[in-house]
C-alpha cells in the first residue's frame, strides 16, 4: 500500500547508482549553492529600492529651493482615486493638465478592491508611483513606516501651495491629522465638500406606508418611530397579505467595506452619543462605544430587533448605493437613513434614490430627509465625519526629483484657486463635455453623459463637482463655486433639508487618526462591532456590555484613549504650524 | 564513472529533464528561502539585508496576540469538524452507492454529487450566499416548516455549521469516487466465500467490504491529518463576513490580512508555523499508522 | 449479488434509494436555483415566492453581464490561460516524467524526493510574489501559467504510467536509431493518450477555477480573469461600483441577485457543459491519481 509510486521503493540498487551518489552529492552541493545565491538576489531585489534618507531639514531645504519655471517636461506616474473603473490613459482631462503644467501623466487605474489588496503588494515589489492616493491614516502610517511615502514638511506645502492650504484650513483643518506620522507630515491631505460625510444622515420614510398603517405624521421621537416601525412589521403596510416587511435598515457598515461604522447613528444621536468615535467630555476624549448612553441605545435596538423591526441580516447589506438602497427601494423596509445630499434626490441620476423610487414604486411617497428622532431628553442628531477625506502621497524616491513634487503641488494650488481649472480637472470642458443652467445645474452632454464613453474620455464622469473622488483632482470645491453652479432645486433643497446643527462630530473625526490605532484599533473595532451585533441580535445579554467595557480597556482601549488625548495636543501644534484656526468648522458653510 | 561520463552518457535524458529541474528550483525552492522573513522585522524601505534580525520575536508576538490565538483556535475547531464529519460522509456515500442495485441510477447520483467538486469556491460561495441568505429559499422553507428564519450567515454557530455542511456537500461526491474505485477492486471470491459461510448483507459489509477499504481509509486519514491547519481558505474567504470573524478567522485569513497591512514578518511567521505543523502531523500520523498496523499501512 | 433477498433487504434498498435520491437533489438544487434565479425579474424576487422556476422570465441580467466589457475580457483571458496552461502542463509533465521513468536516469529516486518535497513545503505568499515580480511577470498573463506548469502529483502519475509501458517498445525504437526525444514523442505520448487526457482535464479545471493568482499578479482589468470579476460581483456585493453615478439600467427589471446568478451561470457553463461527456476521464483521473493498492 503506497502512494502511487510503488516503483519508488522497489528500485534495485544499481551499480551505477552507487558510483553516482558521490557525484550527486557534489552536484547537489552545487545546486544548493545556486539556489541560495538566486534566493538572495531575489530577496535582495528589494534592497535596490532603498530610498534616499534625508533629514527633515535637508528635505525641506531641497524642496523649498526649487523654483520651477515649468520649462522641463516631467513624466509623472499617478495612482489616483481607485474608483474610475473604466479609466484609460489619454483622456481629455489628462491631456489638458499635461498641457497646462508641461507634464506627462502616466495614470494607474485600479479598481477599488484591487487597490485595497493589490496596492500593498505593488509597494512590496517596489512599484511606487510618483503620486498616489491613500485612503486613510492607517494606510499612510503603513507606507511611511516602510519608507515609500515622502516626508512633506508643512513649510514646503505652505510655500508652494498656499491657496490649497488656505482652502483646506477653511473647510477641513482636521484633515492635517490624516497625514501626520511621528511628528512629521507625509503628503497632502484632502477634503471633501458638502459630501455625504459632512452632513448628518437623517432618515427617509415611506409616507404611503405610514398612511396605510394609519399614521398621519412623520415620527418625531423614538417612541413614535418605534410605533411606526412596529406597524410596518405587523400591519402589512404594502397590503400584499404577507408579513414580509420590516421596519428599518441602518446605514450599512461592515469593517471590511467602510472606514467607519455609523449604523444606527440617528438612534445613538437621540442620546447624544457617537458609537464609533471619540467624544469630548469635560475637555477629555473618551470612546463613545463604552459610554452608558450606548448601553441604553443597545437596549432599545435589542428590543427592536427581537420585535422584528430591524432587517434581520442588516449586517450583510453592502455599501454600494444599489445595495444600501436595496431594502428600501424593494419595499422590504419603510425607513432608512440617507444622504442629505441633493444627488440622492435628483431624478436626473437614475441610480439615485429618487431615480430608483420613481421607477420601482412610482406610487410611493417618501419623505425627504431632515428629521431625526428625538430621544427621551429631547436630544437628536446624527454622526458626521467632517471634510477630512484622504491623502495624496508622493513616492519617497521623489526626494531625488524635487521638481516633480513642486510641480504637482503647484497644480493642486491652482486647482484650489482657479474654478475653471478645477472644473476642467473634474468634469471636462464646459459646453463640450457638460453644460450648465440655473434650473438643472451641471449636466453631462452627449455622448459624454454615457457612462461607458464618458468615463473613458473624462476619467469617470460624474456631473457633480463637490466630491473628492475625482482621479486628478481629489478634493472638494470651494463653497462659493458650489453656490454658483448649483441648480435652483439644489439650493432650495440645501436650505430646506440640511441640518448641520444636528450633526455630531468628534474632535478627531476618523478613529484611526490616533497613532496607536495601528496596534489596537482594528481589533477593538471588530470586537465592538461583533459584541454590539450579538447583543442586538440576542446572542448576548445586555448585561454583557459591562464586561465588554472592561475588556475594551484591557485590550488596548486604555492606551488608545491616552493616545487620543495626546493627539488633541498634536492637533493644536499642527494647526499652529499650518495656520489653521482651532474650532473653525464647516457649520458656517451651511 | 566520472561525472562528465555520466552526464555525457545520459545527455538526452538530462536535457529533457532540465526544464523540470529549473521549474522546481525557480518556482518552489527559491521561494522557500522566504521563511527567513519570519525572523526579520522586514521594513521594505530598508531592504532585505538592511532589515533588522529579530530572532523568534515574530513568533513570540504571534503567540502573545489574542488575534492569532483566536485564528489558531478557529482553524483547529473548523478543521476538526470538517475532518470528524466530513471524513466519513464519502465512505457512507460510497457504501450506500455500492449497495444500490440499479447501476444507471448509481451512475447518475455519482455524476451529480461529483459536480460541486469541479467548481471553485468563488462560484460556490456566491451560490451559497444566495441560497442561505435571510430571504433565500432555505429560509423561506424554514419559515414554512418551522415558522422561523435562521441567520445562517451572521450567527456564529449556524455559520460554522454551514461551513462544515457546504464542505461536505462539495467534497463527499469526489471522496466517494475514490472509495468506489477501491470497492471495485475487491475480489468477488471474498464475497462468495463469506456468503457460503452464511454471512448476511450487513455482515458482508462489516467483515468484507470495510476491511478491504481500511488501507484507503488510513491513507486518506493521514493525508487529511496533515491538513489539520487547513480550514479551507478558499471557502471561508468567499463566505465569511466580519460579524463571524470571531469564529471563522483562520490562520490563512490572518496571514493574508497581515500581508496586506505589510506586517510581513508576522505574516510569514504564521505561514511557517502552519507549514511546520502540517509536516509534523503527516510524519507523526504516518508513523502511528505504520506502528499500529505493524508496518502495513502508511504512505511511505 | 451473493446474499439472500429478504424483506428487510428490500426495505433497505427502498430506503437507500430514497436517501440517495434526496442526496442527489440536495447536490443539484443550488445549481437549479441559481439557474432559475438568473432569469427572474426584480419584481418577482421582491414578492418572495421564488423557489425554482421564475413565472416571468427576463434576460436583463444576462444582457447586463454579457455587455460588461470586464466580463467579456475575463472570459477571453480565462480561455487563454486555460488553453495555454493546459498545453504547457502537458508538455512539461511529459518532459519531466519520461526521464524519471527510465531506470538509467541517474539519481532518479532522489530527484523524485526533491519533487515530492514541494508538495508539503512552501515559502508563503510574499517570496512567491517577489519571485513573480523579479521575473517581470507582474500583470503578465504568463504569471498565471508558468507557476502552475508542473505539479509533483502529475509528474508522479505520468511517470508511473510510463513505467508500465513494456520495455520492448523502447528497445525496438532504439534499434531503429531513435533518441529519447523521438521515443517520448513518437511512442510514449501516443500510448499515454488516456492518462494525458485526464491530466489535461484536471489542469483545465484547475486553471478555470484559479482566482487567487489573478488577485495577486494581475493589475489591469484588461488582463484580469473571469473568476476575479465573478468574485467582485458575487462575493463582494459590488454589482455596481459607480458611486454617485448614472447608469443606464432598467431598474424595474434589474435585481442584483439575478445579476449575481447570471454571472455564476456563465462561469460554470463551460465546465458543466463538458462534464457529462468527459465524466469518465474525471473519474479515471481519481482512480489513477488517487491511492490504490
Amino acid at each position: 500500500m503506497r502512494l502511487q509510486g510503488r516503483e519508488l521503493h522497489e528500485e534495485h540498487v544499481h551499480p551505477e547508482n552507487i558510483s553516482g551518489s558521490q557525484t550527486f552529492r557534489k552536484r547537489s552541493v552545487g545546486l544548493w549553492t545556486v539556489i541560495v545565491i538566486f534566493s538572495f538576489f531575489l530577496l535582495e531585489g528589494c534592497a535596490k529600492r532603498t530610498f534616499p534618507k534625508l533629514s527633515t531639514e535637508e528635505l525641506t531645504d531641497r524642496l523649498i529651493e526649487v523654483s520651477d519655471t515649468q520649462e522641463q517636461r516631467l513624466e509623472i506616474s499617478w495612482l489616483g482615486v481607485p474608483r474610475q473603473i473604466r479609466g484609460e490613459e489619454g483622456s481629455w482631462i489628462e491631456r489638458n493638465l499635461e498641457k497646462q503644467f508641461n507634464i506627462d501623466l502616466k495614470p494607474i487605474f485600479l479598481e477599488w478592491l484591487s487597490y485595497k489588496r493589490r496596492k500593498p503588494l505593488m509597494m512590496l515589489g517596489g512599484e511606487i508611483p510618483d503620486v498616489y492616493w491613500v485612503e486613510s491614516s492607517t494606510d499612510l502610517r503603513r507606507d511611511a513606516h516602510h519608507g515609500f511615502a515622502l516626508e512633506l514638511p508643512y513649510e514646503v506645502i505652505l510655500k508652494h501651495a498656499p491657496n490649497y492650504v488656505e482652502a483646506l484650513n477653511k473647510y477641513a483643518p482636521e484633515a492635517w491629522l490624516l497625514s501626520y506620522y511621528k511628528g512629521g507630515n507625509y503628503g497632502l491631505p484632502t477634503f471633501g465638500a458638502l459630501e455625504n460625510g459632512v452632513l448628518p444622515q437623517p432618515g427617509v420614510w415611506r409616507i404611503d406606508w405610514l398612511r396605510n398603517v394609519g399614521i398621519e405624521k412623520i415620527p418625531e421621537t423614538l417612541d413614535e418611530m418605534h410605533d411606526a416601525l412596529w406597524k410596518f412589521r405587523h400591519e402589512d403596510p404594502d397590503g400584499n397579505g404577507r408579513m414580509d416587511t420590516y421596519g428599518m435598515s441602518p446605514k450599512a457598515g461592515l469593517s471590511q467595506k467602510v472606514r467607519i461604522d455609523h449604523s444606527f447613528g440617528e438612534i445613538y444621536g437621540a442620546f447624544g452619543v457617537l458609537s464609533a468615535g471619540w467624544v469630548e467630555q469635560d475637555g477629555h476624549l473618551i470612546w463613545g462605544g463604552i459610554l452608558p448612553e450606548t448601553k441604553k441605545v443597545l437596549a432599545i435596538l435589542k428590543r427592536w430587533y427581537a420585535e422584528g423591526l430591524i432587517y434581520p441580516e442588516y449586517l450583510l447589506v453592502g455599501d454600494d448605493p444599489n445595495e444600501r438602497f436595496y431594502l428600501f427601494t424593494r419595499g422590504k423596509v419603510g425607513y432608512m437613513p440617507a444622504y442629505a445630499h441633493f444627488d440622492s434626490y435628483d431624478h436626473k441620476f437614475s441610480g439615485s434614490l429618487a431615480g430608483l423610487m420613481s421607477r420601482l414604486h412610482p406610487e410611493a411617497n417618501y419623505y425627504p430627509p431632515g428629521n431625526f428622532p428625538a430621544g427621551p431628553k429631547g436630544k437628536r442628531g446624527g454622526p458626521i465625519i467632517g471634510g477630512a477625506e484622504n491623502v495624496v502621497v508622493f513616492g519617497a524616491h521623489l526626494a531625488l526629483e524635487p521638481e516633480k513634487v513642486v510641480r504637482i503641488l503647484r497644480m493642486f494650488n491652482k486647482m484650489a484657486s482657479d474654478v475653471n481649472l478645477h472644473l476642467q480637472a473634474k468634469i471636462g470642458k464646459r459646453d463640450v463635455h457638460w453644460s450648465w443652467s440655473i434650473e438643472n445645474g451641471i449636466n453631462g452632454l452627449p455622448p459624454f453623459d454615457d457612462p461607458f464613453y464618458g468615463s473613458r474620455e473624462l476619467v469617470g464622469i460624474n456631473p457633480t463637482i463637490s466630491h473628492a473622488i475625482s482621479f486628478f483632482c481629489p478634493f472638494g470645491a470651494r463653497k462659493e463655486w458650489l453656490e454658483h453652479y448649483n441648480s435652483n432645486k439644489e439650493t432650495d433643497f440645501d436650505q430646506t433639508y440640511r441640518r448641520a446643527e444636528l450633526s455630531l462630530k468628534s474632535p478627531i473625526p476618523w478613529p484611526d487618526m490616533v497613532p496607536l490605532a495601528e496596534k489596537f484599533y482594528a481589533d477593538l473595532r471588530v470586537f465592538q462591532e461583533t459584541v454590539f451585533a450579538e447583543i442586538i441580535q440576542g446572542n448576548r445579554e445586555l448585561e454583557e456590555f459591562d464586561e465588554f467595557v472592561k475588556e475594551w480597556f484591557a485590550r488596548g482601549g486604555l492606551e488608545l484613549t491616552e493616545d487620543a488625548n495626546r493627539m488633541l495636543k498634536v492637533k493644536d501644534d499642527v494647526f499652529r504650524q499650518v495656520g489653521a484656526v482651532q474650532g473653525e468648522s464647516r457649520a458656517d458653510l451651511n | 564513472m566520472t561525472v562528465e561520463g555520466t552526464i555525457r552518457k545520459h545527455r538526452g535524458l538530462l536535457w529533457m529533464f532540465l526544464p523540470c529541474l529549473l521549474y522546481f528550483v525557480i518556482f518552489h525552492y527559491i521561494p522557500m528561502f522566504g521563511i527567513i522573513l519570519a525572523f526579520k522585522d522586514y521594513v521594505i524601505g530598508e531592504g532585505f539585508m538592511g532589515s533588522r534580525w529579530v530572532g523568534w520575536e515574530n513568533f513570540e508576538t504571534l503567540f502573545g496576540s489574542s488575534d492569532f490565538l483566536r485564528a489558531l483556535r478557529n482553524t483547529f475547531v473548523i478543521s476538526t469538524l470538517r475532518l470528524g464529519l466530513g471524513f466519513f460522509a464519502p465512505i457512507i456515500l460510497a457504501l450506500l452507492l455500492n449497495e444500490l442495485r440499479w447501476s444507471g441510477f448509481r451512475r447518475g447520483i455519482q455524476i451529480v454529487t461529483y459536480i460541486p467538486y469541479l467548481l471553485s469556491w468563488v462560484i460556490l460561495g456566491g451560490i451559497f450566499l444566495l441560497v442561505f441568505s435571510i430571504d433565500g429559499p432555505v429560509n423561506r422553507l424554514m419559515l414554512l416548516l418551522f415558522d422561523t428564519k435562521v441567520r445562517f450567515l451572521t450567527d456564529d454557530l449556524w455559520f460554522i455549521s454551514l461551513l462544515v455542511f457546504t464542505h461536505i456537500w462539495q467534497s463527499a461526491g469526489y471522496g466517494a469516487v475514490i472509495y468506489l474505485a477501491a470497492l471495485a477492486g475487491i475480489s468477488p471470491t471474498l464475497y462468495e466465500a463469506a456468503t457460503i459461510d452464511g454471512a448476511n448483507r450487513w455482515q458482508l459489509v462489516r467483515f468484507v467490504t470495510l476491511p478491504s477499504l481500511a488501507p484507503t481509509i488510513v491513507v486518506l486519514l493521514i493525508l487529511n491529518l496533515g491538513l489539520i491547519l487547513d480550514a479551507g481558505f478558499d471557502q471561508i474567504f468567499n463566505m465569511y463576513n466580519p460579524i463571524v470573524y470571531d469564529v471563522s478567522d483562520i490562520i490563512d485569513t490572518y496571514v493574508l490580512r497581515h500581508l496586506i497591512s505589510l506586517d510581513i514578518g508576522l505574516s510569514t511567521a504564521a505561514g511557517v508555523f502552519k507549514s511546520v505543523v502540517g509536516l509534523v502531523m503527516v510524519v507523526a500520523s504516518n508513523y502511528l499508522a505504520r506502528y499500529l498496523s505493524g508496518d502495513e499501512y502508511g504512505i511511505w | 449479488m451473493f446474499y439472500k433477498r429478504t424483506l428487510s433487504g428490500y426495505l433497505f434498498d427502498l430506503l437507500n434509494l430514497c436517501f440517495l435520491t434526496i442526496v442527489g437533489l440536495i447536490a443539484i438544487y443550488p445549481f437549479i436555483y441559481v439557474l432559475g434565479l438568473s432569469f427572474t425579474t426584480g419584481e418577482e424576487l421582491a414578492e418572495g415566492n421564488f423557489y425554482l422556476f421564475p413565472k416571468r422570465t427576463s434576460l436583463v441580467a444576462y444582457e447586463m453581464v454579457l455587455n460588461d466589457p470586464n466580463i467579456r475580457n475575463g472570459y477571453l483571458n480565462a480561455i487563454l490561460r486555460t488553453t495555454g496552461g493546459t498545453l504547457a502542463t502537458l508538455l512539461m509533465t511529459s518532459l519531466a516524467a519520461y526521464p524519471l521513468s527510465r531506470k538509467k536516469m541517474p539519481h532518479r529516486k532522489k530527484i523524485v524526493f526533491f519533487i515530492l518535497v514541494t508538495m508539503i513545503f512552501s515559502g508563503g505568499i510574499v517570496p512567491r510574489y517577489l519571485l513573480i515580480h523579479e521575473l517581470g511577470l507582474i500583470n503578465n498573463r504568463l504569471s498565471l501559467i508558468l507557476p502552475l506548469m508542473l505539479t509533483a502529483f502529475n509528474v508522479i502519475v505520468l511517470k508511473n504510467f510510463f513505467q508500465q509501458i513494456p520495455e520492448s517498445f523502447e528497445e525496438a525504437a532504439r534499434l531503429d536509431g531513435a533518441g529519447d526525444f523521438t521515443i517520448l514523442f513518437r511512442i510514449f505520448i501516443p500510448l499515454s493518450k488516456p492518462i494525458l487526457a485526464t491530466i489535461a482535464l484536471w489542469t483545465c479545471v484547475l486553471h478555470w477555477n484559479q482566482w487567487f493568482d489573478g488577485l495577486l499578479y494581475i493589475t489591469s482589468d484588461k488582463k484580469q480573469i473571469l473568476q476575479i470579476f465573478l468574485q467582485r460581483i458575487v462575493v463582494e456585493n459590488s454589482v455596481n461600483r459607480i458611486r454617485f453615478g448614472i447608469q443606464d439600467l432598467d431598474m424595474t427589471m434589474f435585481s442584483s441577485e439575478a445579476v449575481k446568478a447570471a454571472t455564476v451561470v456563465i462561469t460554470v457553463l463551460p465546465l458543466i457543459a463538458v462534464y457529462p461527456f468527459l465524466q469518465k476521464y474525471f473519474i479515471k483521473g481519481i482512480k489513477l491519481g488517487g491511492i490504490k493498492e
